[in-house]
């Protein structure tokens, strides 16, 4: 395997808030396409580690390389990985005083240069994939809690990402509005893209990680296939992790 | 006995017009309910007789009338309540006026309170308003003035003199003389508005004549979506802002100094200034880039600053020509309420970017200067001074408290010290809080007395500033304070997953700020920034304590005017008027803008 198609290398990576220590080292390297689930108890750092991934936090000691780029204080560096990155948040954060296709084309005309025509026709194949296209002219505050993730999910997607970051996207969700959610990633895992997601769906960790990681207070406890993560876990911490997690 | 009343009541009444209440329960809820409501209702009911009784004599007519209906209709709504059967005036009387005993006797008392009012100022202001434009009357205070040795000039004071001792002109113009002066206001409106601009209004009707060539398709471009992404609207955009130029050349006229000179180097200044900062954004390294860049851009503001103030130094000796172009001393020309105006949209205008500046500034958190650094510089320099000044200083010093103050380079590395503190060497956040704060702790009219007193003393010989420009400026970047805090608030209520949001889509720090932060962050202190305005546009009448020639200033003068000794209400009211529709119509403006945006809504 080449050194090209690992395009995350993390090596020895910390973050602290002040005095604490939020990462302790973490080494990872996710390979193209590959789907990687990382779970952890909450105060785990998990959602920390994705968002250092596109400089959302600053990490301390070690490095980080993405696409061959390694993240330093450079913006230009910053701004190049945060175009082949795309992330999608717990809260959604649409922006609200913008319509859905504005949410969506902002950053493609701003970002990627393109042409107003051409973004809005991306966005709308978009927003037609995961099944919003009637959306297009509402505001945010007039869609329900599912269809909004699912246009920033959109928005991430017509920036044309290499790699998603999906930080825990349905738990702020109704149950009900999960499912319309988890269908779409699937989709996308499908599709070849390289996705990291922190997320408490225990079914989707273990239908469609290729991998799954789990953390707990800073560091990676155990790598580990999802069907030997959930039948023959190797570690004691994660054994009892998934004893609260299945045993609710 | 209040027993009986009921029983007699009930049998005279129909059927289906019962009392549902009796007189004595109608007592113990409404009067008796406790000794306090019972004192309050005496004492209150003896004032609305006393006041109704008073009224009576001074208006007998309207009063009784008041009287009878208020009488008629609060008997027909308590008989409705008490047999529980409402017809729709009566509900809308009970729920809005007559919803309890205390309230009863308020509208009363606030019928008659408004209709004395009013007809004290309609007699004021219309019936006795003594029309000083009536050739009928002129004539006969002149003659009148004339015979008993008086000049013409002084019957405005003379005028009720002159009524209590000639017949002949009271029966004349009757009880006119205890009314409104509005010949005051008459004969000086276009003083009021203009001062000495009324000379020259076709400059004013050029000047509205553009403003209103570009709001005409403005009314169909900015609103249409079709034109959204049209060259027509780019135009349109330049023209709005090249207009303030052209009203500028207008109203101020051109000078034949060197002003296209000037005017070149400032732009030249921006424009070296902006093709140097595309090439330092390429550079390495982000503490230095920024370093570099906010040197380039304040030597460029500050070249481009001094061009252009320093502009009218040698154009307000130039005299007047002829012509709409010619040049015009604002200081002479300018007054009235165009000026006032024009304070107000210039300091509105250059505020703005200023308090969004400075918002910005005060949250920036750019990396600062190192401690090092900081330290370093300091210490050069309070060795220096303390070599150079101070023995100087001390010498010189002619008691103790000047000798204290010749060691002031001491104070150096404190001010240092605090600014890598509090700061962390952040020059961009420490300028702007001191700035904001500095401002804010002085009164404007401090601002005022020290740029048009004070200031002229700093500058070097031979370089003069105009009275108006300083003004201007001082409002400017006194309002620029104040509307820096404003804005900071709504930066502030924005959440940091907006923050978050934009810089995952790699939106640069401009992109964000101008479509995700600014937007929001904007409209969520419309009240407040047109709040600001709505005061700003009030306080430029402070210009006048200066000697400025505002509105009110001409006011004031009126009452200086031979024919007009002493008349300053009906001036006065006319103030007030005119800032009363300013401030109104910003305010209504204000709510049509956070409708559109649908503040609140979304």
């Amino acid at each position: 395997m080449s050194n090209n198609d690992n395009v995350i290398i993390c090596r020895n990576v910390h973050l602290w808030y002040g005095d604490f220590e939020a990462l302790k080292g973490i080494d990872l390297t996710v390979r193209r396409g590959e789907v990687l689930v990382i779970l952890g108890p909450s105060g785990s750092g998990k959602s920390t580690f994705i968002r250092t991934l596109n400089r959302l936090e600053e990490h301390g000691e070690g490095e980080i390389i993405i696409e061959g780029i390694t993240l330093t204080h450079d913006i230009r560096n910053i701004a190049e990985i945060r175009r082949e990155v795309g992330m999608v948040f717990q809260q959604f954060n649409l922006f609200p005083h913008l319509t859905v296709l504005e949410n969506i084309t902002l950053a493609p005309i701003h970002v990627r240069k393109w042409s107003r025509e051409r973004a809005e026709e991306t966005a709308l194949r978009w927003l037609d994939r995961v099944g919003i296209k009637d959306q297009a002219y509402k505001y945010p505050g007039q869609l329900s809690g599912g269809q909004q993730q699912r246009v920033a999910i959109a928005r991430t997607l017509t920036m044309e990402p290499e790699i998603l970051l999906f930080d825990e996207p349905t738990s702020a969700l109704d149950p009900e509005m999960i499912k319309e959610v988890l269908d779409v990633m699937r989709d996308l895992a499908k599709e070849g893209y390289t996705i990291l997601a922190v997320t408490h769906e225990m079914g989707f960790a273990r239908e469609v990680a290729e991998r799954i990681i789990f953390m707990e207070s800073g560091l990676i406890v155990e790598e580990n296939t999802p069907e030997n993560f959930f039948t023959n876990p190797k570690h004691e911490r994660t054994r009892l992790f998934l004893s609260q997690i299945l045993n609710h | 006995m209040l027993e009986n009343l009921h029983q007699f009541l009930n049998r005279i009444l129909p059927a289906d017009r019962q009392l549902h209440i009796t007189p004595q329960q109608f007592v113990d809820e409404n009067i008796t309910r406790s000794w306090w409501l019972t004192l309050w209702l005496l004492i209150f009911g003896t004032i609305i007789f006393t006041y109704t009784r008073a009224q009576l004599v001074t208006m007998p007519l309207l009063t009784t009338i008041v009287l009878i209906l208020w009488a008629v209709t609060v008997l027909w709504t308590a008989f409705n309540e008490a047999t529980k059967k409402h017809h729709r005036y009566t509900l809308w009387l009970k729920e809005n006026l007559y919803s309890s005993i205390n309230n009863v006797f308020v509208t009363l008392f606030l019928i008659l309170l408004i209709f004395s009012t009013v007809r004290g100022f309609l007699n004021y202001a219309y019936f006795n308003a003594a029309n000083s434009n009536d050739p009928e009357l002129r004539a006969a205070l002149i003659a009148h003035n004339q015979e008993i040795g008086k000049s013409t000039s002084d019957f405005a004071l003379d005028t009720t003199a002159a009524f209590t001792t000639d017949p002949e002109l009271s029966r004349l113009v009757g009880d006119k003389t205890d009314g409104a002066r509005w010949g005051a206001v008459r004969a000086n409106v276009l003083n009021l508005l203009l001062r000495n601009m009324k000379d020259h209004t076709d400059r004013l009707w050029a000047s509205l004549a553009i403003i209103v060539v570009l709001a005409v398709p403005s009314f169909f471009i900015y609103r249409q979506e079709k034109f959204r992404t049209s060259w027509l609207r780019t135009v349109l955009t330049y023209l709005w802002l090249l207009s303030p130029l052209a009203i500028y050349a207008l109203i101020r006229g051109i000078p034949e100094t060197d002003v296209q000179g000037n005017g070149l180097l400032a732009l030249g200044a921006l424009i070296a200034a902006y093709f140097l900062s595309q090439y330092i954004s390429r550079m390495e390294g982000q503490t230095e880039r920024s370093l570099l860049l906010i040197l380039i851009w304040g030597f460029a503001v500050i070249v481009a600053g001094a061009m252009l103030i320093f502009q009218p130094l040698s154009a307000s000796v130039t005299v007047e020509g002829s012509g709409i172009l010619a040049p015009l001393n604002p200081d002479e020309a300018w007054g009235g309420f165009f000026l006032t105006i024009l304070i107000s949209v210039f300091a509105i205008v250059v505020s703005f970017p200023l308090g969004v500046a400075l918002a910005l500034g005060r949250r920036s958190e750019i990396t600062g200067i190192p401690a090092w650094l900081t330290y370093s510089l300091a210490g050069a320099f309070t060795i220096y001074e303390l070599t150079n000044s101070t023995p100087r200083n001390v010498e010189a010093a002619r008691n103790s408290i000047e000798l204290v103050f010749a060691y002031w380079p001491l104070l150096i590395p404190v001010i240092a010290y605090l600014f890598q503190r509090i700061y962390n060497g952040n020059v961009v956040a420490a300028f702007s809080t001191l700035y904001i704060e500095i401002v804010r702790g002085v009164p404007l009219i401090t601002v005022l007395f020290t740029s048009l007193i004070l200031f002229p003393i700093f500058l070097p010989p031979g370089v003069r500033i105009l009275n108006t420009t300083r003004i201007l400026w001082a409002f400017a970047l006194f309002s620029a304070a104040y509307l820096a805090e404003n804005i900071r608030g709504g930066l502030q209520a924005i959440p940091q997953g907006q923050y978050e949001a934009a810089n995952a889509l790699g939106l640069s720090t401009y992109h964000k700020y101008r479509y995700i932060i600014m937007p929001q962050a904007l409209r969520l202190v419309i009240p407040a920034i047109v709040g600001q305005f709505i005061s700003l546009f009030k306080d430029t009448s402070l210009v006048s304590i200066v000697g400025i020639w505002d509105i009110l200033n001409v006011a004031n003068g009126i009452a200086a005017q031979q024919n007009w000794l002493n008349v300053r209400t009906e001036p006065y009211i006319f103030l007030a008027l005119i800032y009363f529709i300013g401030s109104a119509s910003m305010a209504s403006y204000s709510r049509r803008l956070e409708r559109q945006l649908g503040v609140g809504t979304r």
